[in-house]
């Protein structure tokens, strides 16, 4: 048996795809790859592979991880050659490694994450070039920004900058505005890089409108030692 | 080309039913073809995904280098909203092509309450709802699927319907239309409509007249024209061992209402249920052989990643070689992680033996449809199954681990009282009391689920004068008073969409106006409860004059001009009389597929014969039609 993990593209064709709709075409192009998998017991056997995170609707990334349970001897480049045929657009394979028998689940250890957040800019400033720096200059410094999440569960107040410690940078494009944004995934929980965008519209005025598109440019894991590795990144494992 | 912003897109519920790039999904250049055509299904997509013509349909045009075929489906609410908001026509899902610039935009008609979606999809394209208001710089629009063979509610908006199976007639249809598309339509939209009704199977709805006696009643609709058939009689494929079978279907990124690879084993059913209007139509059975569905499920399988596969049919328990078939495709997979199930059972012993081989591990539920609660009323609609026979089943099924069965019934059946009501709840409460009996537990579970009977044409109920609203209400309530058992769970639809169902499935040309007063009152996805309104309805009747009851409650005379003798599924008129009567004489009339032939003149009027692998294949044997 060989244990890998994939990167693969989840491109603009499967922008709305929900996780499970993504685990599902993830898996029926393992099974017409024609890779022997390995499988769970019991009523239902499912295939054995795991991800890095549950990617929403409507986001796009860089790379998405899985981890998968090949039951033959394979290599990465085998893998890829088998996949690639047979990847929707959007879905494509670009890189993996072997895995060691045991590893930690990617779940538990992907805590960061770089998004792209795109949009306009406010109708009222729009052909300007904008001073990002100061626009951003009160969040960025900010030591705590309180903020309350509403989720169909429940209503609770967190610190945003527990979760956004690194500046928010931007980048202008004609009337339309990139920032980038670190955050972090723990335990306790997260913030959505979209809650983001519209607390800096509604609360720190960023001359910004309302619609946005968003695309994770990285998912990593943050060290003890405070470095960032990728997924791939041996030690990780 | 129409573009959509995720912006807003992201917002609306399952974006991914509108923006495609599915696997082997096709798209193609329309500068590179002769002949575009949008296929469109007038439901969601998670509906119109599951529907198997489409895809039979899709992959064919597909197949051809000088054609593509797009897909269209309705959008739902908030979609179509932000569409309307936004000026966005309507579009399909492979090039984002606005509907309106496809050469054929074909609609598949599967249920008469789809129709308010047709013209509300025709109104987002941007298309006039009338055959009339269109030259040829609008798309041809085309039909096909079961409803065609009564078409003529809807028959004003069409321009040509595709009667019976397709897979042969639209490549013909399709090389007319590019020959003529290359001379430039000498003639116009009516010249071209005229040699298309020379292919066999094609209704052009333009070419013949509705007429009616002075009292109302429907009298005629006949060609306008000497070259024009007076009756079109329904194509099939005769050869469905060989015809093109779609080994690479779009595999969709959503779950939809049936996501797993499909295999038609066999069209038509001769088992006669009266009621049945899918057992008219599909008439003769015409079976594949074990060897060519093996190898369809294969290449399916290796081509979408499915793990799952539907055998499909009519009456799949019917295919004479299933044991054989199941045998061979659990050996096939059986290192593959792919099941195999079957989705109707026939009520009989043998079926939950194939059934336990099917279903090894996981015992969902086994689903069985006696149709009608009593012996007598089940012989009237000639189900042919006894209580002997389900309890029989039911037994093998609880003794091999199952705990759970469904039972689908019908009210409001010709001769039906009280009688044959409350026979529905004994054989609830018998199916409960034997789970008991083998088990010794308690944890049995009966789901009764009863839909309201809709007489359909060409059927031998076409005569037959819909129950009334309030009466269905109150045998529904009956029932209720009957079932008191928390293991028995009893299901029932409000009963309104059967009426509305019922005044279109028997109704002529005068309901096209109705339907479009609905449509402008709001009706859309009538077939989804939460968007149907009776009221609405009512009052759309009531602003154009029409009486739903005419159409619906109205007994009729066996003399009388019905508006769809002309569309000939080759059942002949007499035999359906036949079996009217048989039905009042609580008569059985045999399976005619091992025993003899009961007239319905299938066969010999498309000079075919019944496809059976039990008997060695094409069954030759003494066939007629009843005069």
């Amino acid at each position: 048996m060989t244990r890998l993990r994939m990167a693969l593209h989840k491109g603009e064709e499967l922008r709305y795809l929900s996780h499970l709709d993504y685990a599902q075409a993830v898996a029926r192009m393992i099974r017409r790859s024609g890779l022997s998998m390995a499988y769970s017991e019991g009523f239902n056997p499912h295939m054995k592979i795991s991800f890095s995170s549950a990617l929403a609707l409507g986001i796009t990334a860089e790379a998405e991880y899985v981890d998968m349970d090949v039951l033959a001897d394979v290599t990465v480049e085998e893998v890829k050659t088998l996949l690639l045929p047979v990847a929707p657009k959007g879905l494509e394979p670009l890189d993996g490694v072997i895995l060691p028998d045991k590893v930690k689940k990617m779940m538990a250890i992907c805590n960061y994450a770089i998004y792209e957040v795109r949009g306009s800019l406010a109708d009222s400033i729009k052909g300007q070039v904008v001073d990002w720096t100061k626009a951003l200059q009160s969040f960025n410094e900010a030591q705590t920004i309180e903020y309350e999440k509403v989720t169909p569960k429940k209503t609770r107040i967190i610190d945003v900058k527990h979760f956004v410690k690194d500046a928010i940078e931007a980048k202008q494009e004609g009337d339309e505005v990139v920032l980038t944004m670190g955050i972090g995934i723990y335990h306790e929980g997260t913030i959505k890089p979209g809650e983001v965008w519209n607390l800096g519209r509604t609360q720190f005025g960023w001359p910004i409108s309302d619609g946005y598109v968003i695309h994770r440019k990285a998912i990593l894991v943050e060290g003890e030692d405070g470095f960032r590795y990728s997924p791939l990144d041996s030690c990780v494992f | 080309m129409v573009t959509l912003d995720t912006r807003w897109l992201q917002h609306v519920q399952k974006p991914a039913r509108y923006t495609g790039g599915e696997w082997n999904s096709v798209v193609k250049d329309h500068s590179q073809v002769d002949v575009t055509m949008a296929i469109a299904f007038p439901d969601v997509y998670e509906v119109a995904m599951s529907h198997l013509g489409i895809k039979i349909l899709y992959s064919l045009v597909n197949e051809r280098v000088d054609a593509a075929a797009e897909r269209v489906f309705a959008p739902w609410v908030d979609m179509e909203e932000e569409m309307r908001n936004r000026k966005i026509p309507l579009f399909s899902l492979e090039t984002k092509t606005p509907v309106k610039e496809f050469d054929l935009l074909g609609f598949t008609l599967q249920y008469e309450l789809s129709y308010s979606n047709i013209l509300n999809m025709l109104d987002l394209a941007g298309i006039p709802f009338y055959a009339k208001d269109r030259d040829m710089s609008y798309p041809l629009i085309l039909a096909g699927g079961p409803c065609v063979y009564n078409i003529e509610p809807i028959a004003d908006f069409f321009d040509v319907a595709s009667i019976g199976e397709s897979e042969e007639w639209l490549p013909e249809f399709i090389d007319l239309y590019k020959a003529e598309k290359a001379k430039g339509f000498p003639g116009g939209k009516l010249a071209f409509l005229r040699k298309a009704a020379q292919i066999p199977g094609t209704y052009i709805p333009a070419l013949y007249k509705d007429t009616y006696t002075e009292d109302g009643d429907f009298k005629a609709v006949e060609p306008l024209y000497p070259d024009v058939p007076k009756t079109i009689q329904k194509r099939i494929v005769e050869d469905v061992e060989h015809v093109f079978y779609p080994t690479k279907p779009v595999v969709p990124y959503l779950d939809i209402v049936h996501d797993r690879a499909v295999l038609e084993l066999f069209r038509g059913c001769t088992r006669g249920c009266r009621f049945c209007q899918a057992g008219m139509l599909y008439r003769p059975v015409r079976e594949r052989t074990p060897k060519r569905l093996v190898s369809i499920a294969k290449e399916v399988i290796a081509n979408t990643g499915y793990n799952e596969i539907s055998l499909m049919s009519l009456s799949s328990a019917d295919y004479s070689k299933l044991p054989e078939l199941v045998d061979l495709l659990m050996d096939e997979f059986k290192d593959k992680q792919v099941s195999v199930s079957l989705p109707s059972l026939r009520i009989d012993s043998f079926s939950i033996d194939i059934a336990k081989k099917v279903q090894q591990v996981r015992k969902s539920g086994l689903t069985f449809a006696p149709e009608a609660g009593s012996q007598r009323l089940r012989d009237v609609i000639n189900k042919g199954v006894t209580e002997e026979n389900l309890l029989a089943a039911c037994t093998n099924a609880f003794k091999s681990g199952w705990h759970t069965v469904k039972l689908y019934f019908m009210m409001g059946l010709p001769t039906e009282t009280d009688e044959d009501i409350a026979g529905i709840a004994d054989l609830a409460y018998k199916v409960l009391d034997l789970h008991r009996d083998i088990t010794g537990k308690r944890n049995g579970k009966v789901t009764v689920s009863v839909s309201f009977f809709v007489p359909k044409s060409h059927t031998p109920y076409q005569w037959y004068g819909q129950q009334g609203l309030e009466e269905i209400h109150r045998k529904q309530q009956y029932l209720k008073s009957l079932i008191n058992n928390r293991n028995i769970s009893y299901h029932y639809h409000d009963g309104a969409t059967g009426y509305m169902e019922a005044v279109f499935a028997r109704g002529d040309r005068r309901l096209a106006p109705v339907l479009v007063k609905a449509w402008e009152k709001g009706c859309k996805f009538d077939g989804w409860s939460e968007y149907f309104h009776l009221d609405t309805w009512l009052e759309a009747f009531k602003d154009c004059g029409v009486d739903p009851d005419y159409y619906a409650r109205r007994p009729r005379d066996f003399d009388e001009a019905l508006p769809w003798d002309h569309i000939d599924d080759v059942v002949c008129k007499p035999y359906l009389v036949r079996e009217w009567q048989r039905a009042l004489n609580e008569e059985l009339t045999n399976d005619c597929r091992r025993l003899p032939c009961n007239g319905c003149d299938v066969c010999p009027a498309l000079d075919t014969a019944i496809i059976d692998y039990k008997e060695g294949g094409r069954v030759d044997k003494i066939t007629y039609g009843l005069t």
